[in-house]
This record gives structure tokens, sequence and C-alpha cells, in this order.
């Protein structure tokens, strides 16, 4: 594998398709014996062939629709980081693991209650707390329907792109990577960093009755102390959150 | 007896068509990327030449001056490479990208250079001639009518129509890497499936820094039309969600008039339809809206 870094992005121009155009823009690559360039992400699949990329969503037409609807928020999460980069200077946390199990406390499923507490839009709160979006942002942001758009606008903050390169039409295993802006990742890295350290500390706090965390949620032995002390440090975080079962 | 002739005065030339006369034979001696439409070349003489010879009488004006005065108008005109009306030099995702049936007319107005040769073939919805772009009418030359064909033929299936592009061979030219031996097929695809033939002639540039310059000089003024093109979309579209916050308010207003007759909602009834009318008017005469949509949202009121 050959990999190559670069840091312009491989095109400005941009057109947002139909899924059912995918296969015919590949089919003119290799009619074309053309040379491009492919990322697969979660939420879509993008094509840069000449000065052109081409972008298509890899959601369900419904999931899609409510994606396009949240576009807006990608402008505005990013021009919020930029004004607190400017404005503010800040040390990463520890980095924590995003999911850590209890391996001493046994359980007895037929007898042991549990319960779990799921902290509410943690990482867009997390990032209003911190004060990387504004108010007016967050608000913006916080109806279901722009969930995936919210976290992807959070997600992809300076984040780097790793294309596969298409040569004479025909897909390889070379690699370009587009640089991000560090910076801008650190920004993420600190929201995500802070809801793991909020997690550790819980799970202090908990102390063997702690069972695991997996990024924004905490299962612990069910009692009415443990659920006091897992709700009341979230409030004093100003967190949202809410009980499962 | 034979019939005698009527004597009718031959029509006289006006000032206009004297100056459209030499402004077509002058157009059509430039090479092509210099060649400009028909329509600019009308808006050229209303809104330059002729005020220019206003004081000039019909008797004083001499072929020469009127020649000069054109060749000064082209001076003004941004100029192009002559590669940009080559499809040669144009990167074929400009055209192999699908696009909408519906959006062919944009294409060809908005995203393709206006010096290139098209066509349009939509196997049973028909087809048009081959035509150059600087002359392209979307009403004139066919295209609407196949378009409006496809559309219910389509009957609203998404991604079902679109077309793509094939660089061919024009009639009687040889391959010889000249821009007007070639045009633009832009062939129909049904689901995927072509109803046209999908044949393709290209000339073999060579591969030097000097074309691969070229090329992207051209790129580079794409780019720009396909930006200008963006900007403008999204314009449009500003200016349909503005309406339609205002048509909402509305609709909000005359509610509460109906539940509460008061002065004020009088009032508040009455602003909301004036900023509603006065939007639409003004996105009207914007050209963001069309006929057919301000008439609509007229009789509406």
């Amino acid at each position: 594998m050959n990999t190559k870094t670069r840091k312009s992005p491989l095109s400005t121009n941009i057109s947002f398709l139909p899924k059912s155009y995918k296969k015919s823009i590949l089919k003119s690559i290799k009619e074309e014996g053309a040379s491009a360039y492919i990322k697969e992400g979660t939420f879509s699949t993008e094509i840069v062939w000449g000065g052109n990329s081409f972008i298509f969503s890899s959601q369900k037409k419904r999931e899609e629709k409510k994606f396009r609807a949240g576009l807006f928020l990608f402008g505005m999460v990013r021009k919020d980081a930029k004004v607190f980069l400017q404005t503010k200077k800040f040390k990463l946390p520890k980095k924590n693991s995003s999911i850590e199990y209890n391996q001493e406390t046994y359980i007895d499923f037929a007898t042991d209650k549990i319960t779990a507490t799921d902290l509410n839009h943690a990482y867009w709160r997390i990032a209003f707390n911190l004060g990387i979006i504004s108010e007016y942002t967050y608000l913006k942001g916080l109806d279901d329907k722009y969930k995936s758009t919210r976290l992807a606008a959070l997600s992809t903050l300076g984040r780097r792109k790793q294309y596969t390169v298409i040569k004479n039409g025909e897909l390889t295993n070379n690699v370009v990577i587009v640089e991000g802006d560090n910076k801008m990742e650190d920004v993420y890295k600190l929201i995500r960093y802070t809801c793991f350290v909020y997690m550790q500390e819980v799970k202090t706090l908990l102390g063997k009755d702690f069972l695991a965390y997996k990024t924004d949620c905490i299962f612990y032995v069910d009692t009415k102390k443990n659920r006091d002390i897992v709700t009341q440090y979230f409030h004093k975080k100003d967190l949202l959150a809410k009980q499962l079962s | 007896m034979a019939k005698q002739k009527q004597n009718t005065p031959p029509k006289k030339e006006t000032r206009y068509n004297r100056i459209l006369k030499q402004f077509t034979a002058i157009n059509n001696s430039l090479p092509e990327e210099g060649k400009i439409s028909l329509k600019q070349r009308r808006q050229i003489i209303k809104q330059f030449i002729l005020p220019k010879f206003a004081k000039v009488p019909d008797y004083k004006l001499r072929v020469k001056g009127l020649k000069v005065a054109i060749l000064e108008e082209y001076n003004k005109l941004p100029s192009k490479p002559a590669e940009a009306c080559n499809l040669n030099f144009i990167d074929p995702s400009n055209y192999k990208k699908p696009v909408e049936f519906f959006e062919i007319d944009e294409f060809f107005e908005k995203i393709m250079p206006d010096c290139i040769y098209a066509k349009v073939s939509a196997g049973q919805y028909g087809e048009t001639n081959i035509f150059n772009t600087r002359d392209y009418n979307y009403g004139r030359k066919g295209v609407q009518q196949i378009t409006e064909k496809i559309r219910q033929g389509v009957q609203g299936k998404s991604g079902y129509a679109f077309y793509v592009g094939y660089q061919k061979l024009r009639p009687n030219k040889t391959n010889n890497g000249q821009s007007d031996s070639y045009y633009l097929d832009m062939v129909l695809m049904l689901n995927g499936q072509p109803q046209s033939l999908t044949n393709t002639t290209k000339y073999n540039l060579p591969k030097t820094r000097q074309v691969s310059t070229t090329k992207r000089k051209v790129q580079t003024l794409l780019d720009e039309k396909f930006k200008l093109l963006k900007k403008e979309k999204s314009s449009r579209k500003n200016a349909r969600v503005q309406i339609q916050k205002s048509i909402a308010k509305l609709k909000d207003t005359r509610k509460k008039l109906k539940r509460n007759p008061s002065d004020r909602a009088k009032e508040t009834n009455r602003n909301a339809l004036a900023t509603l009318v006065a939007k639409i008017e003004k996105y009207y005469a914007q050209g963001k809206i069309t006929k057919e949509k301000y008439d609509r949202l007229i009789s509406e009121l």
C-alpha cells in the first residue's frame, strides 16, 4: 500500500447526488479509464473525479432527508469552534477509555438489580458547557431530528480525510490522506475526553457498585443511594440525563 | 396584355438591422471562442452601439465607423481560452456526471461553456439537432418538448431518468482535435439504460505540461461557472423559504383575526400581507421566482 499526504482538499466543487447515481459515475470512470479518489464513510460516500467532488448519502431516504435538513449545523459549529479556539486556551484532559467494565464485581442477574443512567445529547451538551458552541447553536441543534447531523458536525471538526485511489478506472490499494486541522481536531477530543473524565469520576464515586460505562451511559447496582450519587454528579456538571430501567 | 407590376418602394433597412448585419458578419469571421450569441449581439447594439450613433444622421453612417464601434465592444468582452470550446480539453467528469432530465436546460446554459456543439438524444422521447450552446434556447431547440415528454413518461420516479454526456464526432468532420469537429451528445438513461448510442470519439492529446496547464485553465473556468450557479441556486432557495415563511405568518395572523377581530389583529394581518406581497414582487423582479409561480402566488392571495 502506498500512502501520500496532501494539505489542500482534492476538490472544492461539491455536488450532492442521489445514491442511484453512484453506479453510473463509477461506470463512467471505468469507461474513461480515468483517475479518481473514493472515500466511503458512515454517512456518505465521496468520489472525487477531475475537478468535481460527488457526494452520495449512505443513509436511508428518510434519514438522509433529516440529515440534509440539519446541514446548516456544520457551518454553525465550525464558526463557533473557530471563535472558541481564538478566545480560549485549553489543555486536553487525560485520555480515558470510552468503554470500561468492572471485572471484579460479580453480578447475579437473577437476584441483583441493575440500572443505568444515560446522558442526553452528551457531546452536544458538553460542547455547550465548555463554551465550544454558542447557546444559539446549541438550541438550534437540540431537536431530535438533527441527532445524526449534530454528531457529525462535531466529529468532523478538523478531521483528516482518507481516500482510496482509482487509477485507470480500477480501484487500487493506494491511499491519499488530506490533512485536517489539528487544533480543530483537539476541540472534538476535548469534548470526548471530558465526557470520559466524567464517567471515570462517577465510577470512582460508585466504587464497587460500578459495573460498566459506554461513552455516555453508565451501568451500576441499583440502589437509591447510587442513583442519588449519579444524578447529583451529573446535575453538578450541568448535564441532562435519563434513568434507564 | 401583360399585367403591370405594382411599384412598391423597397423597404428601408433600419439602422438597427444595418448594425446587426455588420455585427453578424464580424461575428462569423471570428474563431469559436470569440463568437457571441445573437441575444448578446442584440443586447450590445441596444445598450451601447445605437446610443453611440444617436446623433449621427443616416446618410452619414459609415460601415467603417460601425465596424470600429463593434470591434471596440468585442474588446470589452472577457476573453476565454480557445480550448474552452474544445471538448478534448474539458474533463469528462463535467459532463459524465448524471444530469437530472429536468436540469438539462441549466446544464447547457450555466455549466457548459457557451461555445460547444451539443445534442440531446432521448430515444423514444425524441432528439434534437446538433446545436451550439452559444445560441441555445430551451424552447426553440426542442429540449423543452423532450423534457415535458419525459416528465409525463417518468411520472415522478426519482433518480430514474438522467442524462450522461458522450463526446462524439460531428458529421462530415475528421478526428483532428479541432473544437468544431466534436459535439456533446447528452444521452438519456432510463434506470441506467442508455436510450441512444454511447460510442465516443476522442482525440489523443499529447501528454505535455502545456496541455495539462490548459486543461487546468479550462477547469478553472468551469469551476467559476459552477460556483456562480450554486450561488444563484441557493439565493433562489432562500427566496422560496422566505416566501413560505411569510405565507405561514399570514395564515397565522388570519387565524388570530378570525378568533379575535380586534383593530390590532387587523393591523398585523394587513402588515403580514403587505410584507408577503413586497417579497413576491421583489423576488420576481430579481428573477428568483418564475412567472408561473408569481402568477400562482398572487392569484392565491
